[in-house]
């Protein structure tokens, strides 16, 4: 027992350190010396379903760094995208994978590594905050599902009620056509976001400018298609924050410094 | 067998023909002028020691290609860089040239910038201009037995510089070694008041030092102070001192391998070699020019043992010196000794002064030197022996005689007794009065008249009264005070036979008007800081840092010297002042700073050799009461912290080795960004606080050296200038002198040519009238005394010269007992002019002095 239970873990530490490595590596590669910023596109939210399996995860992207940037209107200069950022949020979304999207001391101790990374570029902010969590991006209501692959009614094979078993072939062929499970819109989707925004406590710094710059990536997580479980988004946002905001300089100061 | 003859003749000739083309060859290595003139662009090294030069020769911008320059052993006594051109010249050597009082090099960055060896040695220096640190290539600066006593702070600008001899000067403190940071060789040795703790902690940090050569304190019994223990030192030489023994610390220090004895008395021979056979390190001992101390037997520990001019208390004892020991012994003295002997002097060009022919109507006898005297001077007379050397004094002059300085008619050595008549002519109307030639008869025919720096006739005679000639082999040495400091005047010797002057080589002049002026102007440039002494020291700051898991490494500062609180006023004259740095201070204390940037291999050797020196002198020293802070080099110097906005950090500057470092630097602070960048804000309005304290005592310091410092250096610099223009310190050191060989005796004289031009001629009539109303016959000859220009002449009473606005005496002598002073005269009708004279009354006993005291007081 005690064996296995080492094994077990040496397993784990093998995987995370392997992660962790990937990421270090490609963060090498891909984070340029000289961070860019652009300016974030608005969009507004639909009432309309978000078919994320046609659609993909850029769509909702773009709406959530929309919707972020609508939360800092305030200040609506201050917040733009970095290109360092959205590297790093997209390489955290390719290279861990896990349980660390749920737990928030877990994804606090990978802090350390989006720093090292985040010091191969330049840019005009020093601070960063990192925000992971999960978006469901089908509703099932609160009810039970079931997946099934057999019916073919919908993409995501997930249908509310209980999967019929122990039927009969009449009882099978008088069976009605299943419901199935509906998508989320994209109003529901940036509800989801803002639950999570707000549990993470960033709306108050967010709206009183404080953050410069973010990068959101948002990736659907194959693991949880095709399977009876709720198909989710995995979204890592990185927040950028001048640390030296406050501080004003005289031109006179400026001058005599240059 | 004829061809063979024929071959051979044309082979011998083609061989002569080659020999004589070779010889025409233009010379690229020449020594003298004309030699280079004959090819100037082909002349790359210019030898022209010891050849008597004045000055550089005016030829010298004519060679183009020039590399080396030597003017060692001449009499230059400055050098006016600016009206040169010596672009290509790489080493200039001026040594023993003992007229600069200072190395004034303005110009010298354009005239030769790329300029890497000066030889300035011997020169009677007394202090160097700050304009040497434009001498970008600089690599060897030879300052060596001058009488420097400051050295600019510029000098730390000296990059390139290798090699630095500063020995046997008056420095007291040598501020700019922290900036030399490529110095390989430093000899300070003999400057009695050089502080070595101070030196040694200058030297602290200096990897590329090789060697050093000092002269130990007398208080340094030891030699040494301890902080030699850890100064990278491959030779140490330790020069003209006395040691009780080494200091056994140096057994510390890794890198020594040589120690050097030149000239040390060892008082203690034992300790000293118990300590040195602990210096497991050392490797090899030198003596040189010295008693070698006893218990050489005893010595175990170093491998080379080399004896240069050495003697031994007791020579047995080298024969039971470790036969593992290699004894190498130069019986020959290796050492550069002092430079012995006189310098070749050879005539140089004359002057291209245009002569104007003569204006003043002179009578035949002043013309052909044969005045009749109206009294004769007085002499000395002086009993000497010929065979040992000895001085002789009067008034105005002193005679340096050295052993056998006299022959005899013959022209063999005379040794006996000598009696040497001295008379002094220094007064234009005591010449006047003893009928002193004063006129120089040119070989063109030109009469000129002598404006007189000073005259005088030496004679001696032997036993029995026959004259005695001057030996050249051993010439005396004359100093006499010279009447007119600020012209430059020839040496002249009186020729009996023509009755005529011979001119001779020029005398060389104190110049001690024009030496003072010099070393104030010099001294005006020294700051004052340096004048008095002044230290200006900042906090001493640590750096040192930790590495973390996350890449930033983690900077943290200490604060471990200097005041704390603020100056508030400086009253009084303070020679130190320790500064709060309150901007620095605050970096350092307040926060750990996180390095920003992802580190290089360069930063982190930067960061591991700041730690390294930190810990080296991080050791107390100060084994010396009052050597305080100054003694502790500063690691890093002038933190300063900017704010980068565009990077959202810092800007950490500091200065490691001379060199300003930037590493971009975050504060620590954790939390979320609102506490952040509240504390952000709340440290840098701290910190602009901190800085305007810094800000207002740096303004307090250089009021203070503008006001107080500098009136006490100003009073310095007057005392320091009247101090060091008096050297060499004669007896009549105030006064100005002229210096030469005495090469004939007799008449001599240093005079220059009076040309000054008349405004007026009179003509005396017959008579004149005196005081009382009485006639006064005017004789024909009339002597006239002009006392500003120490000019006397003797014209006919047709043509009086009359000068206005100068001071003049004439007079002329009515009887044997009675001479005439013209105080005015009348303009008659028919042209002449009636004197008015005071009678004096002379008698032939008085000496020229006396008389001229009666003629001086006639003047209202």
């Amino acid at each position: 027992m005690k064996i296995a239970f080492a094994a077990i873990l040496i397993l784990i530490c093998h995987v995370s350190v392997g992660q962790v490595r990937a990421f270090n590596k490609r963060a090498k590669e891909l984070i340029e010396t000289k961070d860019s910023i652009q300016d974030i596109e608005e969009e507004a939210p639909s009432s309309e379903y978000y078919a994320f399996l046609s659609e993909g995860s850029d769509a909702l992207n773009a709406l959530f760094m929309s919707e972020t940037k609508s939360m800092a209107r305030s200040k609506p200069d201050e917040l733009t995208k970095s290109q360092t950022l959205m590297s790093l949020a997209e390489l955290a979304t390719d290279a861990w994978k896990g349980t660390q999207y749920a737990d928030r001391k877990k994804w606090k101790a990978l802090s350390k590594h989006f720093h090292r990374a985040f010091n191969r570029s330049t840019s005009k902010f020093n601070y960063t905050k990192e925000i992971s969590f999960r978006v469901k991006l089908v509703n099932n209501h609160g009810k039970k599902f079931y997946c099934d692959k057999k019916p073919g009614i919908c993409e995501f094979n997930l249908y509310a009620g209980k999967k019929p078993t122990g039927l009969t072939k009449e009882e099978k062929e008088n069976l009605p056509d299943p419901t199935p499970l509906d998508y989320f819109t994209e109003q529901q989707l940036v509800d989801q976001f803002w639950r999570q925004m707000r549990r993470n406590k960033i709306i108050k710094d967010l709206k009183r400018g404080r953050y410069a710059c973010v990068g959101v990536n948002v990736e659907v997580d194959e693991r949880t298609l095709n399977r009876k479980r709720i198909p989710t988004a995995r979204v890592v946002i990185i927040f950028g924050a001048r640390r030296l905001r406050e501080i004003r300089i005289k031109k006179t100061e400026m001058k005599s410094t240059t | 067998m004829s061809k063979f003859t024929l071959l051979f003749v044309l082979s011998i000739c083609g061989s002569s023909i080659a020999q004589s083309e070779t010889s025409l060859e233009p010379c690229t290595h020449c020594t003298t002028i004309a030699e280079a003139m004959e090819y100037p662009s082909g002349v790359t090294h210019l030898d022209l020691h010891a050849l008597g030069l004045g000055e550089i020769p005016k030829e010298i911008n004519q060679f183009n290609n020039l590399k080396s320059l030597n003017l060692s052993e001449n009499f230059i006594q400055e050098i006016n860089f600016d009206t040169l051109r010596l672009l290509g010249l790489k080493e200039l050597n001026l040594s023993k040239n003992p007229g600069f009082n200072t190395l004034a090099l303005d110009g010298i960055a354009e005239c030769s910038p790329s300029i890497n060896s000066i030889n300035f040695s011997n020169t009677n220096c007394i202090s160097v201009s700050p304009e040497i640190v434009k001498c970008e290539e600089l690599t060897s600066l030879n300052l060596s037995n001058n009488w420097i006593q400051f050295l600019p702070n510029k000098f730390g600008e000296l990059d390139r510089l290798r090699s630095l001899d500063v020995s046997n000067n008056h420095l007291k403190m040598l501020p700019f070694l922290d900036g030399l940071w490529g110095l390989q060789s430093l000899d300070i040795s003999e400057n009695d008041d050089l502080h070595l703790n101070g030196i040694g902690a200058s030297l602290l940090l200096k990897e590329s030092l090789e060697t050093l050569i000092i002269s130990p304190d007398k208080a340094l019994s030891k030699g040494l102070p301890n902080v030699f223990e850890v100064v990278n030192i491959e030779k140490l030489v330790i020069k003209n001192s006395s040691i009780d023994a080494l200091n056994n610390r140096l057994s510390r220090n890794p890198m020594l391998k040589t120690v050097v004895l030149d000239n040390v008395k060892v008082q203690n021979p034992k300790r000293f070699v118990a300590w040195l056979n602990r210096m497991g390190n050392v490797n090899q001992i030198e003596y040189k020019n010295m008693e070698v101390h006893p218990k050489l037997d005893d010595i175990v520990s170093v491998g080379v043992m080399q004896f240069d001019n050495c003697t031994f208390t007791d020579r047995n004892e080298l024969r039971k010196v470790k036969p593992r020991i290699t004894m190498i012994a130069h019986g020959t003295d290796l050492h550069n000794g002092s430079y012995i002997g006189n310098a070749k002097i050879v005539d140089y060009e004359k002057s291209g002064i245009t002569v104007s022919q003569d204006v003043i109507a002179m009578n035949d006898d002043m013309i052909d030197n044969t005045l009749e005297p109206i009294v004769e001077q007085s002499e000395q007379v002086n009993i000497i022996p010929a065979d040992t050397p000895c001085e002789i004094k009067t008034e105005n002059t002193s005679f340096e005689v050295p052993a056998d300085a006299f022959l005899t008619a013959s022209g063999e050595v005379y040794e006996g007794t000598v009696k040497a008549v001295v008379k002094e002519y220094m007064d234009p109307i005591e010449n006047a009065l003893t009928g002193m030639p004063m006129v120089n008869r040119t070989d063109d025919g030109r009469n000129e008249i002598f404006s007189s720096s000073g005259m005088l006739d030496f004679r001696a005679y032997d036993d029995n009264g026959v004259e005695l000639k001057p030996n050249p082999a051993n010439t005396i040495q004359v100093q006499m005070n010279d009447l007119q400091p600020s012209e430059s005047p020839n040496f002249y010797s009186f020729n009996e036979e023509t009755k005529n002057w011979d001119d001779d080589l020029p005398p060389a002049s104190s110049r001690l008007a024009r030496r003072k002026s010099l070393v104030l102007d010099s001294l005006n440039k020294v700051l004052a800081a340096q004048i008095t002494g002044f230290q200006h020291v900042p906090i001493l700051l640590g750096m040192n840092y930790k590495k973390s898991r996350k890449d930033p490494y983690q900077l943290t500062f200490s604060v471990d010297q200097g005041r704390k609180m603020p100056l508030k006023k400086i009253r009084d004259f303070q020679p130190v002042v320790y500064t709060a740095n309150a901007d620095q201070r605050w970096i350092a204390r307040r926060n750990t700073w996180k390095i920003d940037t992802i580190l290089t291999d360069d930063m982190k050797f930067l960061l591991k050799d700041v730690k390294k020196d930190l810990r080296r002198v991080s050791r107390k020293w100060g084994d010396e009461p009052g050597a305080g802070n100054f003694t502790i080099p500063r690691v890093i110097k002038d933190l300063t912290l900017t704010p980068n906005l565009e990077d959202d950090n810092y800007i950490l500057t500091f200065v490691y080795q001379d060199t300003v470092r930037r590493l971009p630097v975050i504060s620590s602070f954790g939390g979320s960004i609102r506490r952040i960048q509240t504390k952000e804000k709340a440290n840098y309005k701290s910190f602009k606080i901190a800085q305007k304290t810094a800000l207002k005592e740096k303004a307090l310091i250089e009021k203070y050296e503008n006001t107080i410092l500098e009136e006490y250096a100003q009073a310095v610099r007057i005392r320091r200038a009247q101090a060091l223009a008096e050297f060499p310190d004669y007896e009549s050191a105030n006064r100005e002198y002229l210096r030469f060989g005495l090469t004939s005796f007799g008449l001599v004289n240093c005079d220059y040519f009076s040309r000054n031009i008349p405004d007026t001629y009179v003509a005396f009539d017959s008579v004149g009238v005196d005081e009382d109303g009485h006639d006064v016959n005017i004789p024909y000859d009339v002597r006239n005394v002009y006392v500003d220009d120490n000019v006397f002449v003797a014209t006919t009473s047709d043509k009086v010269p009359v000068f206005n606005g100068k001071r003049s005496i004439i007079f002329f002598l009515i009887t044997s007992t009675e001479i005439a002073i013209v105080k005015g005269w009348e303009k008659l009708k028919n042209g002449f002019s009636k004197p008015k004279v005071e009678r004096v009354k002379i008698d032939r006993t008085d000496s020229p002095a006396q008389i001229r005291g009666k003629i001086l007081a006639t003047e209202p």
